[in-house]
């Protein structure tokens, strides 16, 4: 935590000379607050008070100046005790209260919220815990929303997010480790598991991945998730993000490990495998026949990744395969199409993911003129132009759907990226393209892992027993065991009832 | 299991019915059922071979019970029996491919798309790719049993009759192309000793072999029964007609390629695992540490060996049907059986 190279600095014994060698190593910063009262009780001692602006609770501070300067009584102070210890007991009526005994440490109080009291004629002061700042507060979800469940999400408050979690979890066998990343930002980072379920070697990794983070700061957990993930040559993620705090602590009650970061309301679990990023939470709490609609979005996977290729393999090389009216009516479309169909294929496919990045980044005023533009390029007008074919038009309008079925987000970025991939093996090879990237896509995925878990378990290495909660899922109470590809110590999740 | 399964598939499931058939007529369903006893004895043959020298190649104690050199010179004739077999099932891809799907490929081309994967595959080690088959079995099942619902309006019970019409001398004909396939199924040993429980691994090997004859026995008897013995010999690839005569209201029409996809599945891995079997093979004959530099110019050569050893379709169908059998036998059995028995009078055994 030091952001200098000396050594750490002791206090002065003069209080005048404290404050304003803070005040110059702090550039005279205009938020920075420093105040001197002059204590009646205890012998006219001159105290400082140092805090930042913004970062603290200003009741807080009003209350213990006017214990100090009113309450305070001459007989509480015998003159052959130390005051100081006195002060500390009686009068700050604060919860955290150290003692600092340099200043180094006295920079990290006040830059993260806490006041720091010093005293003229002692070399140590108090830092007492004081920190409230602004902050969104708990809102509803934004991005993984649910018809049923919680609707709570996680904000940008470190606490405020174990406090979401603990609340779900009630369970002294929840443990929180804190550690600070990053030299310049000092970013609170909280490793949450459940003792006694976790593997203790996913715990050992994800300490010791976090400890050899040196940065100079850490923004969001994203930061977190490139330095510590397994894979980077890889377009699928190895660490599953979430912002609702019921997902976590399903995570966590599975064995996982998951990873807060102060400043962002996404959350990281590790380890995450293919299966978790195609389901949502929502899945767990209706009844379990929605569960089914998980194989509708593993389709929806293969239709966002295939359809176009498939498209442009069968117009071009595997027209035979079509029944014959069928090819009659493409053919007849396509008859005044200038573009190969790989190149309509493509450039389609081009103007939808531009039109997606410009709905993301667009200011909120402006929106819906791209909605009107959009449907003029990937519509009607683009095919009355000639430009393309209404079948390529209705392709990548349904790869378009299907790619926004997925839960999470961030499944949805390989597969945008590897479709324009096998939309090139579909055009030069045909459907044996098409296999052949099929075949290679496997083989990539079977040799990724996340913190030691087989990225696709449990379909490979196949355990029949996790399949109850992987394509499907059946009802809660036929579900006995956490996932076992977690290899948990304690892997019985339900008693057998004895109804 | 499954690795063991896909491997036993392999590239048989093509061309088996019309292998056996040539011998066997309508009958070939039942040389492919003798298929099973042979399958086991034979993989019980590799099993208790593998079992006697656990957590040991079969390079390894070759030269253990025949000596260094001896050892070492039957290591060297697996590794071309690896690799002759792993380049003329890549011929085979090529072929197919060439033929069948995309006339106007290039067959260079097509050797060397699917070389891509295969080596990507061998790089990225054993457990990777075993992984791999366990991910694309659930796809081959569903396949497989597609296309034998498809096709089953259109079996004609008469096409099997009358049975052992020329007595049984015919059946084991059939059954002696049929069992070269088996016969493949020694390039398994080199996998054998990677497994961690060698009991599970037994279990495993021999029941994978009984699975891989289950599906080509259906396979066969299909194609007899729908196809008729007669044009199942004259065609080269009789499963991929089968799926082309497949008509199911006139919509489901010419889906051949699911048939093309399930012979592509089953074919990679057989081809990955001789081909890492090669890798390793090589790699522990010269002492070296990883094989994976090998797989790269190994890869070039085996284009290389898959065009010139194979020229063109006729020589290929002879050599299948005429000299593949003896030349498997020299591996799959005789040289088993040798070693056994040899390391059988050497040493007690050990349990």
């Amino acid at each position: 935590m030091i952001h200098t190279e000396k050594q750490a600095a002791p206090f002065l014994y003069s209080l005048d000379e404290n404050l304003e060698k803070v005040k110059r190593e702090l550039g005279n910063s205009t938020d920075l607050v420093t105040r001197q009262v002059r204590l009646e009780a205890v012998d006219q001692m001159q105290v400082g008070i140092l805090y930042t602006e913004g970062l603290v609770d200003k009741n807080m501070i009003s209350g213990f100046m006017e214990s100090l300067m009113l309450h305070a009584r001459k007989e509480d102070f015998p003159v052959e005790a130390n005051p100081l210890m006195l002060m500390k007991d009686f009068l700050l009526t604060i919860g955290g209260v150290e003692e600092v005994y340099d200043f180094d440490h006295l920079y990290d109080a006040i830059l993260t919220g806490d006041t720091v009291i010093l005293v003229d004629g002692y070399s140590y002061g108090f830092i007492a815990n004081t920190k409230q700042w602004e902050d969104r507060g708990v809102q509803e979800t934004s991005v993984q929303t649910v018809v049923r469940g919680s609707r709570e999400a996680f904000s940008e408050n470190l606490r405020t997010n174990t406090a979401l979690v603990r609340r779900r979890i009630n369970n002294r066998n929840l443990w929180l480790e804190t550690m600070q990343i990053g030299d310049m930002t000092q970013t609170k980072v909280a490793m949450m598991y459940i003792k006694g379920v976790v593997q203790e070697s996913v715990v050992t990794e994800v300490r010791e991945r976090l400890g050899q983070i040196t940065i100079d700061g850490i923004l969001e957990s994203g930061n977190i998730e490139e330095m510590i993930q397994d894979h980077t040559f890889t377009p699928f993620p190895t660490i599953y993000n979430t912002e609702r705090p019921d997902s976590v602590a399903a995570g966590l009650l599975e064995g996982r490990v998951a990873i807060l970061v102060d400043g962002t309301p996404i959350v990281l679990l590790v380890p995450a495998v293919f299966v978790q990023f195609f389901q949502s939470s929502e899945d767990y709490y209706m009844r379990a026949d929605f569960g089914i609609l998980r194989i509708l979005r593993l389709i929806s996977f293969f239709i966002a990744l295939l359809a176009p290729s498939l498209y442009v393999a069968v117009t071009t090389f595997h027209q035979e395969m079509l029944q014959t009216n069928l090819i009659m009516s493409i053919a007849a479309q396509r008859e005044g199409v200038p573009f190969p169909a790989a190149i309509e294929a493509l450039l389609m496919e081009f103007t939808f993911e531009m039109l997606r990045e410009a709905g993301v980044r667009m200011p909120r005023a402006v929106g819906s003129a791209i909605s009107i533009v959009g449907a003029l390029v990937l519509g009607e007008a683009a095919v009355q132009a000639g430009l393309v074919s209404p079948a390529t038009v209705i392709v990548v309008s349904i790869t378009a759907i299907t790619s926004f079925v997925f839960p999470s987000f961030s499944m949805s970025i390989p597969i945008r990226l590897l479709r324009f991939g096998v939309i090139a093996l579909a055009a030069s090879f045909g459907l044996i393209g098409v296999f052949v990237g099929m075949i290679a896509l496997c083989i990539h995925l079977c040799t990724l892992r996340s913190f030691g878990v087989p990225y696709m378990a449990p379909l490979a290495p196949v355990n029949l027993a996790d399949q109850k909660d992987t394509l499907i899922r059946l009802p809660i109470w036929m579900m006995h065991t956490r996932p076992h590809f977690l290899r948990q110590k304690n892997s019985v999740r339900e008693r057998k009832s004895k109804i | 299991m499954i690795l063991v399964a896909l491997f036993g598939i392999g590239d048989a499931i093509l061309y088996v019915p019309s292998l056996t058939a040539t011998a066997a007529k309508q009958d070939a369903w039942i040389s492919a059922l003798i298929g099973w006893g042979e399958g086991f004895l034979l993989t019980y043959l590799y099993v208790s071979l593998s079992m006697r020298y656990p957590n040991k190649s079969i390079f390894q104690y070759s030269a253990e019970i025949l000596g260094k050199w001896l050892g070492k010179a039957v290591a060297v004739l697996f590794i071309s029996y690896f690799f002759i077999d792993a380049s003329l099932m890549l011929m085979e891809i090529g072929d197919f491919v060439t033929t069948q799907i995309m006339q106007e490929t290039p067959i260079e081309i097509i050797l060397v798309l699917f070389l891509v994967i295969i080596v990507m595959g061998v790089r990225s080690g054993p457990e990777a790719f075993s992984r791999v088959s366990e991910l694309l079995f659930p796809y081959f099942l569903l396949l497989f049993f597609i296309l034998i619902a498809f096709i089953s309006p259109q079996i004609k019970i008469e096409n099997v009759k009358p049975v052992l019409a020329h007595g049984l001398a015919p059946v084991f004909g059939g059954n002696f192309r049929y069992a070269g396939y088996l016969l493949e199924t020694v390039i398994m040993i080199v996998i054998f000793p990677l497994v961690k429980r060698p009991a599970r691994a037994a279990k495993a090997y021999i029941l994978g072999i009984l699975l891989a004859n289950f599906f080509l026995t259906i396979i066969t008897a299909v194609a007899i029964l729908v196809l008729g013995a007669d044009i199942t010999v004259l065609l080269a690839y009789p499963s991929y007609t089968l799926a082309q005569k497949i008509s199911i209201g006139n919509f489901f029409e010419r889906i051949e390629v699911l048939m093309a996809v399930i012979w592509f599945i089953t074919l990679f891995v057989k081809i990955t695992i001789c081909y890492y079997a090669t890798n390793i093979g090589i790699a522990y004959t010269l002492g070296l540490r990883d094989y994976r530099h090998l797989t790269l110019p190994l890869g070039m050569i085996m284009i290389v060996v898959a065009l010139t050893t194979m020229p063109n379709r006729p020589y290929f169908d002879s050599f299948v049907s005429d000299i593949w059998m003896p030349y498997s036998l020299t591996y799959g059995l005789f040289l088993p059986v040798l070693l056994l028995s040899v390391g059988a009078l050497r040493k007690k055994p050990v349990c």
